[in-house]
């Protein structure tokens, strides 16, 4: 079944999902994160240390590694323990983002319900 | 058998291509795509059907070590055809039920304790009904809503995931619209 | 032969490939050894860099190497074929955004085409090779040697020069080709198989830059149409179009499965054998070979708990490719099988494969050996029906997986190290933990 993609929005702020319109395209949220492009992964959330930024365990997370590095962004950095979710630091004055040890940019979080 | 294998070749006239087993599972009117899945290995078994080196299905042209490799060597779907098969697509596994699903962008902060932020995109599955404790699009006397569907002593009612919104009750009427499957949210 | 157009190839080689996918998902892995075990856990099929540097050879049996590798600390994995498909798919899906000609020529290794009509300097060449390894390393976390020539089987040098370092290999001036080739062993440039080196050593012919001194008509005669390629290739003359080469003869054929269960010594044992003979007789046809031995070959364990690697090489009559003259071989060789062993695991092997004759074989007194013409029609319809209707479908009773057609066989693979299926399976994705 496609997704209906919705626009309009009623004044108290809600979309009201009885104003279909017919003909607009259906919406793919494969295309909307790109999962057919080389560079996107998905991966889970697994513990609580997200909450802070609305993400919960057992999240998926789309990662795109193309996506650049931008600061304050959620990225996937390759630690000892394994790959870890955290947030991209401002650099050290002077200095780029290292893309180093940078797994990948999240991109998406989708929550199934 | 010859009915499947009709419907097959007449998909590849058209599309020029081969369906996927999702779509010969439409063509068939089977339920779900491993009864497909069963179909293609009894149709590539009996040389109908073939697959190549990629496992893809092709209609009549193949090597025997595809069809060694998936069907006699160990009687179960090589990890390579499984693989093929299961590429992850997220419409597929978040689309589920066999009505209308709409996305909505969120507004508001109402239900930020339930991880929906302002932006968010929600997929929302048309209903009329909803269990008690689902996220649901409502319409209560008259406006539209996202909220928590609750039940207390008075009936139905609707409750935010935040502390400064207070629960909704319904003066006149609550309409369910739709309940909830997914979040997205794109960074 | 077709002499194609001015062209450039690059050739895009993933370093290590499977052992890469496993880093990629596996950070802790990228700071010890890694050997990625056959589908079976039989033998080794990868090596990471420190694990060659052990000495360890590709295709090595695990159990020889595994007190090795413990020792130095390298992380044994299954094949996780799932994993290494996908992550395939992505590497070519970014190499065909740099070309629109790309053959995939192995599941690690492509070739990229591009027409020579820009007459870029090989500069420019060499900054596109800088390109496409970034990129593939960027999407896919893949290492990549890229080699650059004006044919595949340059490119294929090119590419492995690029291997010993720097990531990037161009061999498009001539001067840098000679030198190149100069120090490069004839045996390890591509199409050029362990016997025509051997040809080739016979007559002092050590290096790639000799082989390519030689004349060609020396070649024609010595080599045959593969060497005249190769030789061909490496002056600089493409022959063909990506498509047109077919990988090297193997020059033995190998298959072997471990089994789910034990078996012992039995007619399910014996089945399983032919069954893998069968396979490979016809892997050989299909390479235009005959055989001239057969070895069976197995893990047992040895009433006592002893367990030992049984192997009985059985020669055959005449050199042959016909299935029931090697699946009598193996039953004669499953005789010596010991009746009190149970096997683990059960391979065969064609040995001292060759190219099949032309005309009817004679022995040195002149009389006719080998298949008759019947015996190889024959075989040919039996080919022709396992093409189109699958192994099984037209197949020598004794080779059958099974006695009953439709019951899976006993032997299922074995994985006991095998990584998830992180970008195929919902349930196996990578899982990921929060740090400020």
């Amino acid at each position: 079944m496609p997704i209906q993609k919705m626009t309009t929005l009623i004044p108290c702020g809600f979309p009201a999902p009885a104003a279909d319109e017919e003909g607009s395209a259906p919406l793919s949220l494969d295309a909307l994160v790109g999962s057919a492009r080389p560079s996107v992964f998905f991966m889970r959330m697994e513990g609580n240390g997200g909450e802070a930024w609305g993400i919960y365990s057992g999240d998926l997370l789309v990662v795109d590694r193309a996506a650049p590095l931008r600061r304050g962004a959620l990225g996937i950095r390759e630690e000892a323990e394994g790959l870890v979710l955290c947030r991209v630091a401002p650099p050290a004055r002077g200095t780029a983002i290292s893309p180093a040890r940078w797994w990948g940019r999240v991109t998406h979080v989708v929550r199934a319900l | 058998m010859q009915r499947e294998v009709a419907a097959i070749y007449k998909f590849y006239r058209r599309h020029k291509r081969m369906p996927t087993y999702r779509e010969i599972a439409a063509l068939m009117g089977f339920a779900s795509k491993n009864a497909a899945y069963k179909l293609v290995q009894k149709l590539v078994r009996e040389g109908v059907l073939q697959k190549d080196k990629e496992g893809r299905l092709v209609p009549n042209r193949l090597r025997a070590e595809v069809i060694l490799a998936g069907v006699v060597e160990a009687g179960i779907p090589s990890e390579a055809e499984v693989a093929a098969l299961e590429r992850l697509s997220l419409d597929e596994t978040l689309i589920e039920g066999n009505n209308v699903t709409y996305a909505l962008r969120v507004k508001g902060d109402s239900m930020e304790g339930a991880g929906i932020l302002e932006g968010d995109l929600v997929l929302v599955e048309c209903a009329e009904d909803a269990p008690v404790g689902a996220i649901v699009v409502a319409c209560i006397d008259g406006e539209w809503t996202l909220k928590y569907l609750r039940e207390g002593r008075g009936g139905r009612y609707l409750a935010a995931a935040n502390p400064r919104y207070p629960d909704l009750y319904p003066s006149e009427s609550l309409r369910i619209g739709g309940i909830v499957r997914a979040v997205v949210r794109t960074y | 032969m077709k002499e194609g157009a001015a062209a450039v190839y690059l050739l895009a080689d993933c370093n290590n490939f499977f052992v890469s996918c496993e880093r990629v998902f596996c950070p802790a892995l990228k700071r010890c050894g890694v050997a990625v075990l056959s589908s079976n856990d039989g033998c080794i099929v990868a090596r990471s860099d420190e694990v060659k540097r052990l000495g360890v050879s590709m295709g090595a049996p695990y159990h020889t190497v595994r007190a090795l590798l413990a020792a130095h600390g390298v992380a044994v994995r299954s094949s996780n074929v799932a994993l290494y498909r996908d992550m395939s798919r992505r590497v070519m899906q970014v190499l065909r955004e740099h070309a629109d000609a790309v053959e995939v020529y192995s599941i690690d290794e492509a070739f990229l085409r591009f027409p020579a009509t820009c007459a870029a300097a090989p500069r420019t060449w060499r900054t596109l090779a800088h390109t496409v390894r970034r990129q593939v390393r960027r999407a896919t976390g893949i290492p990549l040697s890229v080699g650059v020539g004006p044919t595949k089987t340059i490119a294929k040098v090119a590419a492995s020069l690029a291997k010993r370092g720097g990531g990037v290999c161009a061999l498009l001036r001539e001067e840098a080709r000679a030198r190149a080739l100069a120090r490069f062993p004839v045996q390890d440039v591509w199409q050029v198989g362990p016997r025509a080196a051997a040809a080739l050593a016979a007559s002092g012919v050590r290096t790639a830059a000799e082989f390519l001194a030689l004349p060609e008509a020396w070649v024609r005669m010595r080599l045959g149409i593969a060497g005249v390629r190769a030789h061909r290739e490496l002056a600089g003359l493409s022959c063909g179009a990506p498509g047109a080469y077919t990988p090297a003869p193997r020059k033995s054929i190998t298959r072997s499965r471990a089994f789910a269960r034990p078996q012992g010594c039995g007619a399910a044992l014996l089945r399983a054998f032919s069954y893998h003979a069968e396979w490979a007789v016809r892997r050989a046809r299909a390479q235009g070979s005959v055989a001239g031995a057969v070895a069976l070959f197995a893990r047992v364990a040895l009433p006592g708990g002893v367990r030992e690697q049984w192997e009985q090489v059985q020669k055959l009559p005449a050199p042959t490719c016909d299935t029931r003259r090697v699946l009598a071989a193996v039953t004669r060789a499953f005789a010596y099988f010991p009746p009190e062993a149970r096997a683990y695991s059960a391979g065969v092997r064609l040995l001292a494969l060759a190219p099949r004759p032309q005309g009817p074989l004679r022995t040195l007194w002149g009389e006719e050996v080998g298949e008759g013409e019947r015996r190889r029609r024959l075989m040919e319809a039996m080919d022709a029906v396992g093409e189109k209707y699958g192994f099984t479908a037209l197949c020598f009773a004794a080779a059958l997986p099974s006695a009953a057609p439709s019951a899976p066989p006993a032997w299922l693979p074995r994985a006991a190290w095998r990584s998830h299926a992180y970008t195929t399976q919902w349930a196996a994705l990578p899982r990921v933990h929060a740090k400020d």
